[in-house]
């Protein structure tokens, strides 16, 4: 007869490379998930569009300066003046508005045309 | 009374509630959080409390330099010749999907990525160029940094 010793005991799994795993999960998914959401703001570039319409009505120019301040027409203007500003410039609100950049970064360009497009303008043509 | 020493508690019930709040942890990422490709360049885009729509078919993303990148083309400089070559990728995108649908009908939303702290100037500046190469209109991507789904 074989002898084949006492038998042992049932031992369990060693769990600490599945935990190791499982750990590496949660840092790898706090790494890559971001969790902002993607939005976007619509452009018209001058020259897009229809073209055969001329331009109606008074000059609707606003220049952003350097640190985002705008001005209507050469005047300058706080952000929160600029609707009233332009509303006895235009007969409806799909009256284009050009919008010149002079030295304002890409943050102050869209916090101006989220402005105005939060008032109502439609056509706002961003150019140089 | 019983007054033995208590048994230590097994190692395995030690390490239950912990696997379970990593558990969690995994879940809660997964559900909430959001994995896609990134912009071949760095770019911080500016932040806007409440956007519009979700981003495009294509994505051009503009640096806080000025140089472009589309997809697998990075402009190594702001010139001329870089952007071209950058724009030249686009456009063949651009071909290459309006191959499979009709672009008359239906034309391809292009989202520009730009950095925030960006000259908007450069910005205006290629609007006129997109324009011609089909996209007249466009979108610039923002973040909500505030959303959270």
């Amino acid at each position: 007869m074989f002898q084949f010793g006492p038998p042992s005991p049932c031992r369990r799994p060693d769990l600490t490379p599945m935990i190791d795993v499982v750990f590496l999960l949660p840092v790898f998914f706090m790494l890559v998930s971001q969790f902002s959401r993607d939005s976007a703001l619509p452009l018209r570039a001058a020259g897009g569009g229809n073209q055969a319409q001329a331009w109606q009505g008074p000059e609707r120019l606003v220049d952003l300066g350097a640190d985002g301040a705008p001005s209507l027409n050469g005047q300058s203007i706080t952000p929160a003046h600029l609707v009233h500003g332009l509303e006895p410039l235009i007969q409806s609100f799909q009256d284009p508005i050009v919008l010149r950049a002079r030295g304002a970064d890409v943050q102050g360009l869209v916090d101006i045309v989220a402005l105005l497009r939060d008032a109502g303008f439609t056509r706002l043509i961003v150019m140089r | 009374m019983d007054f033995s020493t208590p048994q230590p508690p097994r190692r395995n019930q030690v390490l239950l509630p912990m696997i379970n709040v990593v558990f969690l942890l995994i879940i809660f990422f997964l559900l909430a959080g959001r994995m896609d490709a990134g912009d071949p360049l760095p770019v911080e885009r500016p932040e806007l409390v409440q956007g519009d729509r979700p981003p495009g078919d294509l994505v051009l993303a503009i640096a806080a330099d000025g140089r472009l990148g589309f997809a697998d083309t990075v402009a190594e400089h702001t010139s001329d010749a870089s952007d071209a070559r950058v724009l030249a990728a686009l456009a063949a995108a651009r071909a290459e999907l309006c191959a499979a649908r009709d672009c008359d009908v239906m034309a391809p939303l292009l989202t520009l990525h730009a950095d925030h702290n960006l000259d908007a100037g450069r910005v205006a500046d290629l609007l006129p160029r997109l324009a011609a190469m089909g996209f007249a209109a466009l979108d610039l991507g923002t973040l909500d940094h505030g959303a959270a789904r």
